[in-house]
């Protein structure tokens, strides 16, 4: 059995458990066993570790937030589905009760299966050892200790990795590296600074990096492909610090945060292990393959399934547009000049608004469907009036649809589906995160005994796009700006960019600005006259939406402060 | 709020309406009750985005009145990220009059004006203005844009000294810096203008990779005099860099009194290699000596006595390499920077002090194994006795690092997965491998006989095995012009078409080595495949030194590596 189908096993086995009685810190894990069964052999043991990824499951990716991507609750799409909840985001109207993406309970509830696993299975050797003690079962007992020691190293790194999440949505919060089970000790338990939080998870991730195996690929008929591995410790390292170094967690801009950073991220760069794929659409299309690409650190593991591309190919084809992810006329803005390099803005930057899309950055055209592609057989009619136009109940609302991820040679008609694995790590982004870290400390061209310079990161994440290398010379605030704009498109529609503009500060900025839509007429000649339209207004309010509100229930119960202004 | 204000007002929003351009107006109170609810009147409201001389505003009229006097109006449009606000100072009529700066659309765009009118008793009205877009002509009709960019030319090389170095390029910029001499040179471009120019700047910086030497850093903001506005001649001699790894770069900024900027950027690295070599060349006969394939594509080699290192990072290169830790090992290492190589169409360029490169000329690029210090490498030929020192006989993955000139030998347990292929490899196993192999050239070496081992007089041509090792060796003497194949001992073949080494492919359509040079290696490739000239088929290596010629050879059975020197 494929470690994604253990793992959803193991998640329905849970959900037909009854319901917790314990607080959202220590929630009880109930399965068919109880937890002095659990202990007691290998097979049981490496199935409760393996369980610690099932709070993974639909925290990241396709259409997860009442059919939504978190790409439309940022400026990067706006989602075609009025009834969508992820609307809420938009027009600044959640709360502590009405959070669409609320997050707090599942992934302390993977905490404590962590927590669980560690605590229980800490005498393993014995447990291992009581299980095979006929000589002639040596091997086996050396083979399951070796699995269980990589399985504790995972489960511990995945305790890491779901209070990174917590952190990144609420701030600094309460660090849970044991069972509680008592319930007054749980009702004082109080939030850690983001600080904390940083240290806590980046020494973790130190602490187990030596424990986890390099890759899964090849290893045991590939049937544990999806784990985590050494890579993935080192990536979570770099991504920690430079949250903890960015404007949100660092307002006293202190340069040893951004230090810091840098050199998580080289460390990484520097095992060169890992290196950009050459085809980048086709990176996102590589099913539960990814993991063996040299550039994916950790993919999710996916599953046959189709409801992607009913939601996204255009609504002009059979069974398409059911939930359209609408790429926004500020994402499209961002793409630069392939020939020059510059922004569209650039005065000598050759762009032609009356022929929009030509020469424009190709990952523009990787992951974002435009008017005019061809696709499936027919150009895509995005124009008003349009098999695929404005104005339809749920086609695009912004005269663009998502291209990224997308399986483009299924029949929906025939329930045709593929899989789709989830990209949380990969190498392209460690890069964007070295350079980013070491302008900030730095400056653009310094290399300090490092890999390389901040500029010359961004210029191969450029390059492997077929974009110009930067200017030489760039200043250090011209590079910031650069750099946050290479991620914007570099990892479009990757969960990034909303995280983003909250940890750099200028969500007060992006978030409030209006959603613009390309509005295209066709003309009698067969050529389109482009117009860029406002779609929506946006609200995003600056006193307390930088951090999501800790849901109210829990603030109730003890001793965890409600974030400001919520 | 009482009835009659609620009923006013409603006759007052509609008369509104009415009036002013059938626009979408919101009226609305936000005082409390029994103040007045009236609201400014707005008429003659236009707005445009004009183009004027190089910027771009908001051209904004309106004609706005109120009996209780105004307070203020808000300009908002989000899009721009503007917001105005203007107060009106309790007036009861205000003809707004305004321009204001907004940035370019980088799209034809459709903008609206949400306006905001506030007077003193809190009466609000809120209406949009829809922007008329003015911004295809620019209102100046002289305007006239400098949109041309200052020019970089790098200066011809003159004489005399010091501008008799060739000028400079956007390639790259490489240094050997092997000699332990700082790298000096100057630098002389022409910067143009078609008007004027402001200012020419020159930077120059960089660091080694490893901080043996301060960071360089050379800047030079030069403002031309009156008669140099058009044509400036930028000059900078004796710019010095260390001799350690490290990338710098040259930065020319030339700005016009427009603004307009032109960039010339020249990067140089100093001590950064492409390619790294292992040489066990025993002297010098054994590089000119060395063997090529004779039908091979022109510049096909390694069956010789050099060997590429796989590149594995900036500067560090990496070999899996038998040491036989022999009295005559001379283990060297040539270092290769931009294009440079060791080979050019079979000439041989490098001999045992160094190479005769393209990019720098003759360079003395040879390293060896510090005598002292067994992890270090060095250029001193005094400091090194150019073996790998320490080692005892046997499997080795070398990784040299360029940059801190150090060699790490990590040992190798000999595995091959060909070895269980029954068709490559029959009846060997790594406990019992094969004696020897035998050299199959249809007659052209001595001894060799015909198509097939002859094992019935011998002595007939073989390599074979060292002690305690996977190496074959030995020597032989050509009769011929002709191929070079080996085979497993005929004993082990079974009487089937399988166990021949040779090349894996056609002689014409060699692979490539690490760095993507034909190579004319052979390896085990099964049955024989038939003689095929043509691409698909594989053959032996064509030795076409004629009759007589006397050859040492070995063969590596892990490494697949063919080491051949003709003697005479």
């Amino acid at each position: 059995m494929k470690l994604s189908n253990v793992i959803i096993s193991i998640a329905l086995v849970a959900s037909t458990a009854a319901g917790c009685k314990k607080d959202f810190l220590d929630r009880e894990i109930t399965t068919q066993y109880n937890e002095d069964e659990v202990f007691v052999n290998y097979d049981r043991m490496s199935k409760t570790g393996l369980g610690v990824y099932s709070s993974m499951l639909n925290r990241f990716g396709f259409n997860r937030i009442s059919n939504a991507m978190l790409a439309s609750a940022c400026d990067e799409a706006d989602h075609a589905n009025p009834l969508s909840s992820v609307h809420l985001f938009n027009v600044g109207v959640w709360n502590a009760s009405t959070n669409p993406e609320d997050c707090w309970s599942g992934f302390y509830e993977g905490i404590r299966r962590a927590n669980l696993f560690l605590e229980n299975s800490a005498d393993y050797k014995n447990i291992l050892f009581r299980d095979t003690i006929l000589p002639a079962n040596k091997t086996q007992y050396q083979t399951q200790v070796r699995d269980i020691e990589w399985m504790r190293a995972e489960a511990r790194l995945l305790r890491a990795f779901y209070h990174f999440e917590l952190m990144k949505r609420y701030g600094g919060v309460a660090i849970m590296d044991k069972v509680i089970d008592d319930e007054e000790i749980l009702k004082n338990i109080k939030r850690q600074s983001s600080d904390s939080c940083v240290s806590f998870i980046a020494n973790e991730c130190d602490a187990v990096a030596p424990l986890l195996k390099d890759t899964w690929v090849g290893f045991d008929g590939d049937k544990w492909r999806g784990r985590l591995t050494q890579g993935t410790a080192l990536a979570l390292k770099s991504r920690v610090l430079l949250y903890g170094a960015s404007p949100l967690n660092n307002p006293s801009n202190d340069l040893d945060k951004w230090q810091k950073a840098a050199t998580a991220a080289n460390d990484l760069i520097a095992l060169s292990r890992y290196s950009l794929f050459n085809d980048y659409s086709g990176l996102f299309k590589l099913g539960n393959g990814a993991d063996g690409n040299a550039e994916v650190i950790f993919a999710i593991q996916g599953w046959n399934r189709n409801d992607y591309e009913i939601a996204n190919y255009p609504i002009g084809y059979d069974k398409g547009g059911q939930n359209s992810t609408s790429p926004t006329q500020n994402l499209v803005d961002a793409y630069e000049m392939k020939s020059t390099g510059r922004p569209i803005t650039d005065k000598v930057s050759k762009y032609d608004p009356t022929n929009p899309y030509n020469d424009r950055d190709p990952r523009l055209a990787a992951s974002v469907l435009l008017n005019n592609t061809t696709f499936k057989g027919r150009k895509v009619e995005c124009w008003v009036g349009g098999l695929d136009g404005l104005g339809k109940t749920r086609a695009t609302t912004t005269g663009y649809y998502i291209r990224k991820y997308e399986n483009e040679n299924l029949n929906l008609v025939n329930n045709e589906s593929s899989v789709h694995a989830w990209i949380l790590f990969r190498y392209a982004e460690v890069l964007l995160n070295y350079a980013e870290a070491m302008n900030e400390a730095n400056g653009p061209e310094v290399r300090k005994g490092n890999v390389m310079t901040a500029k010359a990161a961004v210029d191969l994440v450029r390059q492997r796009a077929g974009m110009p290398v930067l200017p030489a010379g760039v200043s250090q605030d011209a590079l910031r700006e650069r750099i946050r704009n290479e991620r914007r498109v570099e990892l479009a529609f990757e969960e990034h960019r909303f995280f983003d503009v909250r940890r750099w500060k200028i969500a007060e900025q992006t978030e409030n600005a209006p959603i613009m839509a390309m509005r295209i007429i066709k003309n009698g000649d067969g050529s389109f006259n482009y117009t860029v339209v406002k779609a929506e207004d946006r609200v995003f309010y600056a006193n307390k939406m930088y951090l999501y509100p800790i849901p109210e229930a829990e603030v109730l119960k003890g001793a965890i402060t409600q974030n400001p202004n919520w | 709020m009482k009835l009659h204000t609620i009923i006013g007002c409603i006759i007052l929003m509609a008369i509104t309406c009415i009036v002013a351009c059938k626009k979408f107006e919101i009226r609305f109170p936000d005082k409390d009750a029994g103040q007045s609810t009236d609201v400014p009147n707005i008429k003659n409201d236009t707005a445009r985005y004009l183009w004027n001389g190089p910027d771009y505003y908001l051209s904004v009229k309106a004609d706005l009145s109120d009996v209780n006097g105004l307070q203020s109006i808000q300009l908002i449009n989000k899009e721009w990220n503007f917001d105005s606000t203007i107060m009106l100072g309790d007036r009861k009529e205000f003809l707004l009059r305004a321009m204001f700066n907004v940035p370019k659309d980088a799209n034809k765009t459709i903008h609206k004006l949400d306006v905001i009118v506030k007077n003193v008793k809190g009466g609000v009205l809120n209406t949009t203005i829809a922007i008329a877009d003015s911004s295809d002509n620019n209102q100046d009709p002289t305007y006239d844009p400098d949109n041309t960019v200052p020019t970089i030319i790098p200066r011809t090389p003159t004489s005399p000294a010091p501008y008799n170095e060739a000028p400079f390029t956007t390639a790259l910029k490489a240094y050997y810096g092997l000699d332990g001499n700082n790298i000096s040179f100057n630098i002389a471009v022409n910067v143009t203008d078609d008007r004027a120019l402001a200012k020419v700047t020159l930077k120059v910086w960089g660091e080694t990779y490893l901080n043996e030497a301060p960071p360089v850093l050379v800047e030079d903001v030069r403002t031309p005099g009156d008669d140099e506005r058009k044509d400036y001649l930028l000059q900078k001699d004796n710019i010095s860099l260390p001799p350690y790894s490290g990338e710098y770069a040259i930065l020319i900024t030339a700005t016009d009194t427009s603004g307009n900027e032109n960039t010339f950027y020249y990067p140089i690295t100093v001590g950064v290699m492409n390619r790294l070599y292992l040489s066990d060349a025993k002297n010098a006969l054994e590089i000119t000596n060395q063997a090529f394939d004779g039908y091979a594509a022109a510049s096909a080699w390694g069956m010789g006595t050099i060997i590429p290192m796989k590149k594995i990072a900036t500067n560090k290169f990496q070999l899996l390499y038998y040491y036989a830790n022999a009295g005559d090992d001379n283990i060297r290492f040539y270092a290769y920077q931009a294009s440079d190589k060791p080979f050019n169409n079979r000439t041989i360029l490098y001999n045992l002090s160094g190479s005769q490169t393209a990019s720098s000329g003759a360079v003395a690029n040879v390293l060896g194994v510090s005598s002292s210090d067994n992890k270090k490498v060095t250029v001193n030929p005094a400091e090194t006795n150019y073996k790998l020192t320490g080692l005892q006989k046997g499997y080795y993955t070398l990784t040299v690092d360029m940059s801190t000139r150090t060699i790490i030998a990590d040992p190798y347990t000999p595995a091959n997965s060909d070895w269980s292929n029954a068709s490559k490899f029959p009846g060997f196993s790594p406990s019992a491998p094969y004696d020897y192999l035998a050299i199959i050239a249809g007659g052209a070496i001595v001894n060799s006989r015909g198509w097939a081992e002859d094992a019935a007089s011998p002595p007939y041509a073989r390599l074979t095995r060292e002690p305690d090792s996977y190496i074959y060796s030995g020597s032989f003497t050509t009769a011929a012009n002709g191929q070079f194949n080996m085979r497993a001992p005929m004993a082990s073949l079974g009487g089937a078409d399988v166990g021949w080494i040779r090349l894996p492919t056609s002689n014409r359509n060699l692979y490539t080595d690490v760095y993507g040079d034909l190579m004319s290696g052979i390896m085990p490739v099964g049955p024989g495949s038939g003689y095929v000239w043509a691409p698909a088929g594989n053959y032996g290596v064509w030795l076409n030194a004629g009759a007589n010629k006397d050859y040492i050879a070995s063969y590596d059975l892990v490494t697949y590596r063919l080491r051949m020197v003709r003697l005479n």
